[in-house]
């Protein structure tokens, strides 16, 4: 049977042509049917234009909160927005997940109110997979949590954010034990500011393997599976990770194309570079799931283009089958 | 009435978010960020969940001027009165 997911339609800077075209790929990808959530006037010809695909419905949403708005204010005013009736629609049980590129402050109140927490848990965080490269040379990730839900942290929502970042590692990405690190400005249990110094003391005795602070310099070096952080720097290292890997790229590109001996050895390594792209692109990594609530809700990014929104959806379903075991 | 359907709802928010509440502490006079460790994520659960045992909206300055316990109270008997 198909995985069916709930996708934000009006969400995002690009939506709704990206959205449609994103859920088009998903559906030629991937065994998965999707219900494009929003105004049912703009998606109908965009969808008819595209495919004929039966995996593909509409459901109709009215409202649209807008990334400007104030998120308590718009979700209580707009109950038909596609937010609102996309998360309504993974707790009715219709869907096994909801994408959204929209306003990420209103989609965490939203799905906290709607979809509801897990018991126990204060509050959801962003989890995204930052690319690193193992101490071994391998290829791997880790795990930022909170990249971008919640900008003023108690010492214990960080705590929680441990033990969600380590179960998701292990259920979805099936490691053993993984390490959790507190990101912090030096490795020393002193350092820092009073949110880490305290953090520290209930990660030292919280159910995960805390291996202590880690600098953000060595989270591309494999340091840790789980860097912590509150979202405001979690968000400023996600942010300046995917701006240093862009311009790295043109940079690279600016020096390679210098002279001619530069643009015959890139050509021998043409086929290196572009995984080396890859490995960095922020569209094949889609979203970042909400943990701690009671069903699946992937934040894709604002920005999102088709490429995206695919792999967002491939999010919910590789978490989907996990959950199914 | 009114303030322990209030009450039962700021309880059952709070503990839901894993706070230790307990009915004794919210009184008329609790202020629900200082007296309670609620933070607008939690406030705005707890308006929303007062908006559907009450059936009725909230007004957005009544929401702003909502500071403690007493103050939500009010504002819900005032418009169940009108």
């Amino acid at each position: 049977m198909k995985t069916v997911i709930a996708l934000d339609a009006m969400g995002g800077d690009n939506a709704p042509k990206a959205v449609v075209e994103g859920a088009v790929l998903a559906v030629e990808k991937m065994d998965v049917a999707i219900k494009l959530v929003g105004n049912k006037d703009v998606i109908a010809p965009l969808l008819a234009a595209t495919t004929k695909s039966p995996h593909l419905s509409i459901l109709h949403a009215p409202e649209v909160i807008g990334t400007d708005e104030i998120p308590t204010t718009a979700i209580r005013h707009k109950k038909q927005s596609s937010i609102m009736i996309g998360l309504k629609t993974v707790k009715e049980g219709f869907a096994a997940g909801f994408v959204s590129a929209g306003n990420t402050g209103a989609l965490l109140a939203a799905a906290t109110v709607v979809v509801g927490r897990q018991p126990g848990i204060e509050r959801p965080a962003l989890g995204v997979l930052l690319p690193n490269r193992k101490p071994s040379g391998e290829p791997g990730a880790t795990l930022l949590i909170d990249c971008g839900a919640n900008m003023d942290c108690k010492p214990l929502y960080l705590a929680q954010f441990a033990k969600l970042g380590a179960d998701y590692l292990t259920k979805v990405r099936g490691l053993k034990n993984p390490t959790v690190g507190l990101i912090n400005v030096g490795v020393e249990r002193e350092k820092g500011n009073t949110l880490a110094k305290e953090a520290y003391e209930l990660l030292e005795t919280a159910d995960v393997n805390f291996i202590g602070n880690v600098e953000a310099l060595e989270i591309p070096a494999g340091a840790v599976d789980v860097a912590v952080c509150d979202a405001f720097v979690g968000n400023v290292v996600l942010k300046y990770t995917e701006g240093f890997a862009k311009n790295f790229m043109y940079m690279l590109k600016d020096e390679l194309t210098a002279d001619v001996r530069s643009k015959i050895g890139a050509l021998i390594s043409k086929k290196a570079f572009g995984r080396m792209r890859q490995r960095f692109n922020q569209d094949e990594v889609g979203g970042a799931p909400f943990l701690g609530l009671k069903h699946l809700v992937v934040k894709a990014h604002g920005n999102s283009n088709a490429v995206a929104i695919c792999n967002a959806i491939r999010q919910c379903v590789l978490f989907e089958q996990a959950e199914q075991g | 009435m009114e303030f322990e359907k209030i009450r039962d709802v700021i309880l059952s928010q709070m503990s839901a978010a894993g706070g230790n509440i307990t009915k004794e502490m919210i009184t008329p006079e609790t202020d629900f960020v200082t007296d309670l460790g609620a933070d607008s994520l939690d406030v705005f659960q707890i308006i929303t969940e007062l908006e559907e045992v009450f059936e009725f909206e909230f007004d957005d300055s009544a929401v702003d001027q909502i500071r403690t316990v007493g103050d939500a109270a009010e504002y819900i008997k005032k418009v169940l009165e009108s």
